[in-house]
């Protein structure tokens, strides 16, 4: 008697513990085989941080940043690893490529986020930004969303590297209600035909740099 | 070297060590002119501001980085320049922290934190950015101490604003953290290896003896700008070539502590990878003794949070079987991880206690204590690794469900699973942290700035930790005197006897209005109404009812003679002069001792010494405050 009701009490549970998992949409907990393809989704590191299966914009998912502070889409051919992804509380420094399989350019995606980065201060960070790339930046001031996005372009023709060339933006952006700001620098290098796709890669970069948002801690945005 | 201020190494390293004082702008000043007048005998040059990250609102108050802007300004000297003191970490855990995010390389908060400061203070000292050149038009010296030297030094490789960086055991530069924090230099690597354009994790498969040398040449333009001191015996200079990291510029190594080797001829004879492993388990055992449970160190230790297991019951395996499934796995998933550095140090353990044995810093007893206790942490932590896999095993092959035979091995295993993690939790609290005491209180002293100082000494100047002395000699005697110190004593000293002389005249004021008044007073118009009563006695006569003469008899009060008389004040016992006397006595002679202290001191030293004037100055400090 005491052996069947073991039995069914496990058995229920198994399958209780089955409907549960299946509800889920996380890709970290799925069949990798169900995943959609792409780096992002092989790689497990990288996997883990994918909110969705569901698009957010073509070629797009949702990603949340491990400390739970901001996020962003993220491309589905993304990588990222262990090395390259540091979480605390007051800092992140999160940085992937993106490069398609038999395409001549990739790119190099740096960010990083910093919770002690007061609203105001805005020309000692775009200081910052061009003392570090050493680019001279001028940036385009955006305000969405209860944050200010400076974006700025460049470009540097390498020298004696014929044919290359590397462009992108180095953008801040300032969480305008308290504390919390985010560098981000979007180096795409290209080795072939790099005028023909400039336009269109740099618009992808620009609209992926929007696509930064604050997670407000006051009220459950985690969606 | 373009600084005027500073320019003498212990004066910056005094200047470095006093950002651990937590002193405010008030004091912090102060302290600033008493150091530079000991170590020259000259007031400071320029006049002095001071900005701290406390009064920052470009960074808010939580922020890692910590640190202070000093100005200095003089026409007339011809003195224009600003210091950033950046505030390292002091303690021995904090240094456990440091090694961590400091060998990895993977933390850059306090660089740009940093850099966003100094533009603010240089902004408050109304200095203009030259966008053009590309930096301020005014000399900007760095100084830190340990994790600080690796803020400012990487500051200044990033973002090219300092004009000279001074270090004193400093974590080193870290080329894995600059291939995060630099994008320029993430962009000559990438030059270099290609698969770092798409494969960035790479990085960790290439010769670092290369990455190494990248680092030094593409960098090389700025280490003659950068200067730091070591202590041969601190830990961090023991570490100081491990991999990733490397280091630029000017270095002296001093020896600070002769009982001992120092750790880096040790260290160099033990894999990179062992070492980190080593630190691993350092801080994993920091940060769960920290938490205050001894579980605590368990669970950080396995990388696992074992409460469920330690809080399952019998009868769970009815209600909790699938969470006891995840938990099984997620435990058995993640030991092999993290058992890895703890194996590591239990495998080794006879080289590495003989290591530490040789060089000193434990004894024979000693050793074997930490043999017995780490090879009780490995027999339980095996204990737990096998239990736990017989579980696993159990449930991947039983997918339908145990049998009850099968529950009741289950259970047994997981009754001794949770006695093994109690035992594993006991021996860890047990485990003998004393032992190493010694070892660490050594090391913790040989990263201060303190050691270092004192290893500066020479035969006219020492120094006590940063405190200096200077010496001279009495007939055979060699005296070693403090000026601060005497300048401490005389100043507080007067202070606290002119706090005093002050109490002993509102004494004497509050007698004389309060006490000397009132009685006089008093006294008069007692004796006003004696001499009434003697002149008009008859006035008085109804005091006599009372005793029987009765108003209805015609007696008459004839004369009234008071015998009494009522001293004056000065006249009593309660007279307060004769202790006033002696309470002004006091001070008087508390003066006298501090003049005889301060003669004496100067009598210790020649007149062109000019002793004098420096107790002087320091005298004024205590007391204008």
């Amino acid at each position: 008697m005491k052996k069947t009701v073991i039995t069914i009490c496990v058995l229920v549970l198994f399958i209780l513990g089955g409907c549960q998992m299946g509800k889920s949409q996380k890709p970290s907990e799925m069949d990798p085989k169900d995943l959609p393809e792409g780096r992002a989704f092989e790689d497990e590191f990288t996997r883990s941080f994918i909110q969705s299966t569901e698009e957010v914009s073509p070629g797009y998912y949702p990603f949340l940043a491990k400390n739970g502070k901001w996020k962003s889409a993220f491309p589905k051919e993304g990588l990222t690893n262990d090395l390259d992804y540091t979480s605390k509380d007051n800092f992140e420094s999160f940085i992937f490529t993106d490069a398609k399989k038999g395409e001549d350019s990739s790119a190099t995606v740096n960010v990083s986020y910093y919770s002690s980065f007061n609203p105001g201060h805005i020309e000692s960070k775009k200081r910052s930004l061009r003392s570090k790339t050493g680019y001279d930046l001028d940036f385009e001031e955006i305000s969405e969303d209860n944050a200010t996005y400076y974006i700025a372009h460049f470009e540097d023709e390498l020298e004696g590297k014929e044919n290359r060339s590397l462009y992108g933006y180095a953008a801040y952006i300032q969480k305008e209600k308290d504390a919390g700001g985010i560098n981000v620098i979007y180096t795409i290098s290209c080795k072939n035909h790099c005028e023909d796709k400039k336009e269109a890669e740099l618009k992808e970069a620009f609209d992926w740099i929007k696509t930064i948002k604050f997670v407000d801690d006051s009220k459950d945005d985690g969606e | 070297m373009s600084e005027k201020v500073f320019s003498a190494r212990e004066l910056r390293l005094r200047i470095t060590d006093l950002e651990y004082k937590d002193l405010s702008p008030e004091a912090y000043k102060q302290e600033v002119e008493r150091i530079y007048f000991e170590e020259t005998g000259e007031a400071l040059p320029a006049e002095m501001e001071v900005f701290t990250t406390k009064q920052s609102d470009a960074i808010s108050q939580d922020s890692e980085y910590k640190g202070t802007a000093i100005r200095f300004h003089s026409e007339e000297n011809e003195i224009d320049e600003v210091y950033i003191v950046s505030e390292g970490t002091q303690g021995l855990n904090d240094w456990l922290y440091n090694v961590e995010a400091l060998v990895a390389g993977r933390s850059f908060v306090q660089v740009e934190e940093a850099d966003n400061f100094m533009d603010e203070a240089l902004d408050h000292f109304q200095y203009e950015y030259d966008s053009n050149k590309g930096s301020y038009d005014v000399p900007i010296i760095g100084l830190g101490h340990s994790q600080a030297h690796n803020t400012n030094a990487t500051a200044y490789l990033v973002h090219d604003k300092f004009t000279n960086v001074y270090g004193v055991n400093g974590a080193q530069l870290n080329y894995y953290q600059l291939f995060r924090a630099d994008p320029q230099f993430e962009q000559y690597l990438k030059e270099k290896y290609p698969i770092l354009e798409t494969d960035r994790d790479k990085i960790i498969d290439l010769n670092t003896d290369e990455l190494k040398q990248h680092a030094i040449n593409f960098y090389k333009d700025k280490a003659q700008n950068i200067e730091q001191d070591f202590s041969k015996q601190d830990p961090l200079y023991g570490v100081k070539d491990f991999r990733g990291l490397f280091s630029l510029g000017k270095e002296t190594v001093h020896e600070t502590n002769a009982n001992y080797p120092g750790i880096s001829d040790m260290f160099g004879k033990i894999d990179d990878d062992y070492l980190q492993q080593l630190q691993k388990i350092a801080v994993i055992y920091t940060k769960g003794s920290e938490k205050g449970d001894k579980m605590h160190v368990v669970d950080e230790l396995l990388g696992v949070d074992t409460k469920f297991f330690r809080d399952f019951k019998l009868h769970h395996y009815a209600t909790k079987n699938f969470q006891l499934l995840q938990n099984v796995r997620a435990l058995d998933a993640a030991l092999p991880e993290a058992l890895e550095p703890i194996y590591q140090i239990t495998d080794n353990k006879e080289s590495i206690l003989s290591e530490l044995q040789d060089a000193g810093y434990i004894s024979t007893e000693q050793k074997a204590t930490l043999m017995d206790s780490f090879e009780n942490i490995e027999k339980e932590i095996q204990a737990i690794e096998s239990l736990v896999n017989d579980m696993k095993v159990a449930r991947d092959q039983n997918h339908e469900g145990m049998i009850l035979t099968e529950v009741i091995v289950d259970a047994h295993s997981f009754y001794k699973l949770q006695g093994a993690l109690e035992s594993l939790a006991e021996e860890l609290e047990d485990f003998p942290a004393e032992e190493f005491e010694a070892l660490l209180d050594s090391l913790g002293k040989s990263h201060g700035i303190g050691e270092l100082m004192e290893s500066l000494s020479n035969d006219k100047r020492k120094y006590v930790g940063t405190e200096l002395y200077i010496k001279n000699t009495k007939g055979s005697k060699d005296i070693w005197i403090s000026l601060s110190v005497t300048g401490r004593i005389c100043g507080l000293g007067k202070l606290k006897l002119l706090a005093k002389e002050e109490k002993i005249e509102k004494f004497k004021n509050k007698l004389e209005s309060k006490v000397y008044e009132v009685f006089e007073e008093q006294r008069t118009r007692a004796n006003t109404a004696v001499d009434y009563m003697e002149a008009n006695p008859n006035l008085d006569r109804e005091f006599l009812y009372p005793h029987g003469f009765s108003p209805s008899f015609n007696r008459t009060i004839t004369r009234i003679n008071v015998h009494e008389e009522i001293p004056r004040f000065k006249d009593t016992s309660l007279d307060m002069t004769e202790h006033i006397h002696k309470l002004n006595a006091s001070v008087e002679k508390g003066h006298s001792l501090i003049q005889q202290y301060r003669e004496t001191v100067e009598s210790l030293f020649k007149e062109e010494d000019n002793i004098a004037e420096q107790i002087d100055f320091m005298e004024g400090m205590y007391i204008n405050g």
